[in-house]
């Protein structure tokens, strides 16, 4: 597929990248990553082991936690639901998801287009988060390796924490994705924002 | 020094007073206006400290009778001296001018005063307040009844508490969700104390006060020191520890307004006032919404006024107050003050006045016996001393310039001398301390009466919190941080923290002897004869309002508080509430425990609705959803429409149409050419798993078992109750897998329904649901001409034989991975096209090149709207409203009669179902074809000249059809199944329209367009 053709939510929105460099908090817009819902029974052994063979990422047992190894990082959502995060084609993973756990009562659900996913970093990222975010993003409560899903302002939202900088991925669906990037960048204005 | 160069303050105790500085920097004079006058501060000051300074003790009239009013406190608590801050659109009512922090150019102006403070025409009020007794406002509701129109509006007019800005408030307001272990609201000694233990165990604290700066009561008095140093100096240290730890939360000028359930609180943070300036991106204020793990109450105290006559008059103050204005900020509040108390603490204040230059006039003291050390130093400076004497009254005129006074009878209710006129241009009044148990009260928390002490003090608390210090009870600094620091290390213990008590530190302070309460100061006629004694001084409530109210039978005192307004409002009774309550009991002759307490509401002090607003203004107040096609609608000229959250293209004028125009347009080009719709929004779920077919088979009043692979169905949704909840079409997309589509607004809401079902009605059910609504982007090609376009972008075969209607192929159009749905919701040939949704923009753009030589049409919801209408399909949720069956809608065919069971059956079974009288879905024509009956209008068969009438139904749809060449409405009417034929009348405003019952189908009857 001719991937000029393709466009994010966020196209027209983010503006060209740059902005002051001492700017407090950066926000990059993630283009495009592979998406897959996954649920199955977690207590399952083969279901476990299907995943981690065709992922090579073991599936997260505890609540709001992520595993992750290279490129791709598998984030808890509830008891028998995940969120598969990864870079490159979506139907190779998929094939090989599904094949892994053919055996099995799991669904693999491509949702490669269903989010739009936001990196916002900075020494003040947290404090940004805070303003709308209600759950505790404290490093005693909440770190790289954790994910949560609440309300970002108005947007339903998954967040995780992808550094101590700290950095954090906001996943949102795309018809929230404008909303969250103008509340995004109005939370930042006392601390000035650029553009990754 | 700069400050000689500023302009003569009369009251500002001078520089080279020993003991004269106070807390304000004399070297940064700041000039402001009080009701256009200009005056000059220093900074540090509070408007309040600077008006005394400048000797203004008018500030306000009161609320009922205009009486002049002045100063009364030092702090929130403060009643009276309610100010309209700034001009334009950043005018802010109501704030306490002892609150107010100076800043060069503020502009304060007094309230509730026409034309003038001085000469205010309300003050007539006090002539007439026989006609304003308790109550009246509720009095004049009774009678006469057809009075109460006129009177209301005079009596809003005159009882305004300043004005509301008229335009959009043009600061920024932000909002900040916090975590801690402890909070600790207040940081006088026992909150800076409870704050540090807990803070050292590593705890996560957040310790915030309302002042400028931290150590509350401290920073009044003169007479504290604490590990040998002034109590100042000690809470700079505290303070500085507290600041370089990096798990504490210092925030001043931040007042913790509201405590609700599971401790958590609100506090509005005041971040840029103080400077009077916009600093930009900064917010004005801020609302912190915090949830602590435990929670310190070290709110403090507030001193209680006495009730004396006219106690009101500008002049008359808290003692407390007229302490911290003489040594935190360096100003006399009088020249010559009168002090009366009824403890120890009064005589504080006359050291303190006399020690920085005041004549002390006398101090009055109800005890009979006062001794101590406090009432030595009294004597040794010579200070006059009347045992126990009452204050008769106050006189004056505006400001206090005397006061009577005489000696009381050994129970304290009557006098027993001489009354005798003393000289003095400040009353003082030291009726010993509340506890401030406000947030304690809005946490649930239970209070006690302390029959000793005649306070209230916090007793069972609901919420996991403690109080320490002044707010519990403990009067003096010592035990106030010795509180301080076991409760903040037992808190922190609480929350997970290990840690040791911090040693408590030497404190020396004044000590104090047995006060003597006297809840009605005797005065030389009974209370309502002459004079005034008030009790709550925001509210213009009096003690005789009181007794009038309980002589007219009111027993509980939240009746007495609605009856009379006493605790109510802004103020929320801080320095009323106990008096109050006391004088109720004494007058009825029980227990204040049998008159019991009201409940104190949040906020403890007024807060803008901007800072609760936040940034929910504007483009942030919600969001606005749109699909993958939405900047092409933009550039082409469509106009949209709100569905829910959505924005979606209501239709496309071309240049100089009307909307009737361009919809008509659009609806002829998709029956007789091709048409294209944005249906991205419809609701999209994943329904995967070996028992999916039987999940939708129980979700579904129809057969989803057999349903081939490929093919779709539509399908009814039903609650429990056998009504209409929504529909859709569902396709299999293999043997375990279906795609549901919902409608637009009902989307979340089928899909909770759903997995409700699953997860507690049918566990043994193996299927997963997945929400894929965005997913994709969805182009419907619609009309005869679909075919033709859509040959174009795909090699699919599109005969009806090898893709029938109602089916789904997968392929690629326009080089686009695509699933084609042939389903319609115009009742012609259409194909619903659906790609990833990051290709939705490129796959429109290539039907519209695809289908240019068709002259394909967009069209909008309004015309998407007006198609179904001709076919009668419905619209969940605009011709039905929870309250519809299929049946009711002429639907019984897609209701299974050999299913086992589904969502409704039974619900649909009940009699009163069967009614052939129900409301049911009919079509209805108008007699003129080009009047278009208004949605919601009401259909009667008995037409009068006006209501009531017997209504039948009202119209759920209604449109123009250029396809069918005339008007065309849905409604739901009773027994409509049976009435076609008939004629009705649609009553509207001074005409109305004779209608004709008919099917609910306009177009198209056979339903043989849908293959072309």
């Amino acid at each position: 597929m001719d991937e000029a053709r393709a466009l994010s939510a966020l196209d027209g929105v983010t503006g060209h990248s740059g902005g002051a460099w001492d700017a407090g908090i950066v926000l990059t817009e993630v283009r495009f990553p592979t998406l897959l819902n996954l649920r199955g029974t977690a207590a399952d052994a083969a279901f476990g082991a299907g995943v981690e063979a065709a992922l090579g990422v073991v599936l997260p047992a505890a609540p709001n936690t992520v595993s992750q190894a290279d490129e791709r990082a598998v984030l808890w959502l509830a008891p028998d639901e995940w969120l598969v995060v990864a870079t490159g084609e979506v139907e190779g993973l998929q094939g090989n998801l599904e094949d892994a756990v053919s055996g099995v009562f799991a669904t693999v659900v491509d949702l490669s287009d269903n989010y739009v996913c936001i990196r916002i970093e900075g020494a003040q990222a947290r404090r940004v988060l805070q303003k709308g975010w209600t759950l505790d993003l404290h490093p005693r409560a909440f770190g790289v390796g954790q994910c949560a899903q609440s309300m970002l302002a108005h947007a339903g939202a998954i967040l995780r924490q992808t550094s101590d900088v700290p950095g954090y991925e906001v996943i949102v669906r795309p018809s929230f994705a404008k909303y969250t990037w103008d509340w995004l960048v109005d939370a930042s204005a006392e601390y000035g924002h650029r553009v990754g | 020094m700069t400050g000689m160069n500023s302009p003569h303050q009369t009251n500002r105790i001078t520089g080279t007073h020993v003991k004269g500085g106070g807390r304000v920097d004399r070297s940064r004079p700041v000039s402001f206006t009080f009701d256009g006058t200009s005056f000059s501060g220093f900074e540090g000051d509070t408007l309040a400290s600077a008006l005394l300074a400048n000797d203004v003790h008018l500030i306000g009239r009161s609320f009922k009778y205009h009486r002049p009013r002045g100063l009364l406190g030092l702090g929130s608590e403060e009643p009276n001296a309610l100010i309209q801050l700034a001009r334009g659109n950043r005018t802010e009512p109501n704030t306490r001018a002892t609150q107010i922090e100076l800043f060069d150019g503020l502009v304060a102006q007094s309230q509730n005063r026409w034309p003038c403070l001085k000469f205010d025409v309300g003050a007539v009020n006090q002539l007439f307040h026989k006609l304003f007794p308790a109550g009246f406002y509720y009095k004049t509701f009774m009678w006469p009844a057809s009075f109460w129109m006129a009177y209301e509006h005079v009596i809003r007019h005159a009882a305004g508490l300043g004005k509301a800005p008229e335009g959009p408030d043009p600061d920024r307001y932000e909002r900040m969700h916090a975590h801690c272990d402890i909070l600790v609201a207040g940081g006088g000694p026992s909150g800076l104390a409870a704050a540090l233990a807990a803070a050292r165990t590593g705890a996560r604290v957040i310790l915030a006060d309302e002042s400028t700066e931290f150590g509350g009561s401290l920073l009044s008095e003169d007479d504290v020191e604490i590990d040998g140093l002034p109590a100042a100096d000690w809470v700079a240290q505290v303070v500085a520890e507290l600041r370089s730890m990096p798990e504490v939360t210092l925030l001043t000028r931040s007042t913790v307004n509201g405590y609700y359930d599971h401790n958590y609180l609100t506090i509005a943070e005041r971040v840029t006032d103080h400077i009077g300036a916009v600093v930009p991106n900064v917010p004005r204020q801020r609302i912190w919404k915090v949830r602590a793990k435990r929670v310190v109450l070290a709110t403090g105290t507030i001193e209680r006024p006495l009730v004396f006559r006219d106690n009101d008059r500008p002049g008359v103050m808290l003692s407390s107050a007229v302490r911290g204005y003489a040594v935190r900020y360096g100003v006399l509040a009088g020249q010559r003050p009168l002090i009366v108390t009824s403890n120890d603490d009064g005589y504080r204040t006359a050291l303190a006045m006399h020690d920085r230059g005041a004549r002390i006039a006398c101090i009055v003291d109800l005890r009979t016996e006062p001794d101590g050390a406090l009432v030595d130093a009294a004597r040794s400076r010579g200070i006059e001393i009347h045992a126990g004497h009452s204050l008769v009254g106050s006189l004056g005129r505006g400001r206090v310039q005397g006061a009577e006074i005489a000696r009381m009878t050994g129970d304290g209710t009557g006098l027993n001398g001489a009354v005798r006129r003393v000289d003095c241009d400040l009353i003082a009044m030291a009726g010993g301390f509340n506890p401030t148990v406000h947030l304690f009260s809005q946490s649930r928390g239970k209070l006690t009466w302390d029959p000793e002490r005649f306070i209230f003090v916090p007793g069972t608390n609901h919420e996991p919190q403690v109080s320490v210090g002044g707010c519990n009870g403990d009067f003096t600094v010592a035990q106030a941080i010795k509180d301080g620091l076991q409760k903040g290390v037992e808190m922190a213990r609480e929350a997970g923290f290990t840690g040791r008590k911090p040693a408590a530190p030497e404190v020396s302070e004044p000590k104090s002897t047995a006060e003597r309460t006297l809840w009605l100061l005797p005065s030389t006629r009974p209370v309502g004869h002459k004079g005034k004694h008030f009790v709550d001084f925001q509210n213009d409530v009096t003690a005789a309002d009181l007794k009038l109210a309980t002589r007219e039978g009111y027993r509980s005192i939240e009746h007495v508080k609605r009856y009379t307004t006493t605790g109510m409002a802004t103020d929320q009774g801080k320095t009323s509430n106990v008096n109050a309550l006391a004088i109720v009991s004494e007058t009825l002759g029980v227990d204040v425990t049998q008159v019991g307490t009201t409940t104190f509401r949040p906020p403890y002090t007024p807060t803008t609705i901007g800072a609760y607003g936040g940034r929910d203004i504007g483009a942030l107040f919600d969001p606005v959803r749109t699909t993958a096609m939405d900047g092409w609608h933009r550039e082409n000229g469509a106009t949209f429409e709100h569905v829910g959250q959505w924005m979606r293209a209501w239709y496309y004028p071309k240049k100089g149409e009307t909307l009737r125009q361009a919809v008509d347009r659009e609806c002829l080009a998709a029956r007789t050419g091709v048409g294209l719709l944005d249906a991205s929004t419809l609701g999209k779920i994943d329904v995967h798993g070996p028992d999916a077919a039987e999940f939708l088979n129980r979700i579904y009043s129809n057969a989803w078992l057999k349903l081939g692979i490929g093919r779709c169905r539509y399908g009814l949704m039903l609650k429990d109750d056998g009504m209409v909840m929504d529909d859709g079409v569902t396709t299999r997309i293999a043997e375990d897998r279906f795609h549901m589509t919902t409608t637009t607004g009902g989307a979340a809401g089928v899909l909770a329904w759903m997995e409700e079902h699953l997860q507690t009605e049918w566990p043994e059910l193996k299927v997963h649901l997945t929400s894929v609504t965005e997913q994709w982007a969805v182009a419907s090609i619609v009309g005869p001409k679909s075919r033709d376009v859509l040959a174009k972008l795909n090699d699919l075969d599109l005969s009806n034989d090898a893709f029938p209607f109602m089916s789904m192929r997968e392929g690629t159009v326009a080089g686009i991975p695509a699933r084609v749905y042939r389903i319609s919701f115009t009742g012609d040939l259409a194909f619903e096209v659906n790609v990833p949704r990051r290709y939705g923009r490129a796959l429109w753009e290539a039907v519209m090149a695809a289908g240019a030589e068709f002259d394909i049409t967009p069209y909008g919801t309004e015309a998407m709207h007006v198609l179904r209408a001709e076919r009668g399909f419905i619209i969940v949720g605009q011709d039905t409203d929870g309250s519809v069956t299929p049946s009711d809608l002429g639907m019984d065919w897609i209701v299974s009669k050999t299913k086992p069971d589904f969502i409704g059956k039974r619900g649909m079974a009940r009699p009163d179902l069967q009614d052939p009288h129900r409301k049911q879905l009919v079509g209805l024509l108008t007699e003129d074809p080009n009047e278009v009956l208004p949605e919601g209008a009401h259909v009667v068969a008995d037409l009068k000249p006006q209501p009531p009438m017997v209504m039948l139904g009202h119209v759920t749809s209604s449109y123009y059809s250029p396809n069918v060449g005339r008007s065309i409405a849905l409604a739901v009417i009773k027994g409509g199944h049976g009435r076609h034929g008939q004629t009705l009348s649609v009553p509207l405003v001074g005409r109305s329209l004779k209608v004709t019952v008919c099917e609910p189908v306009f177009f198209d009857k056979d339903g043989s367009r849908k293959d072309g």
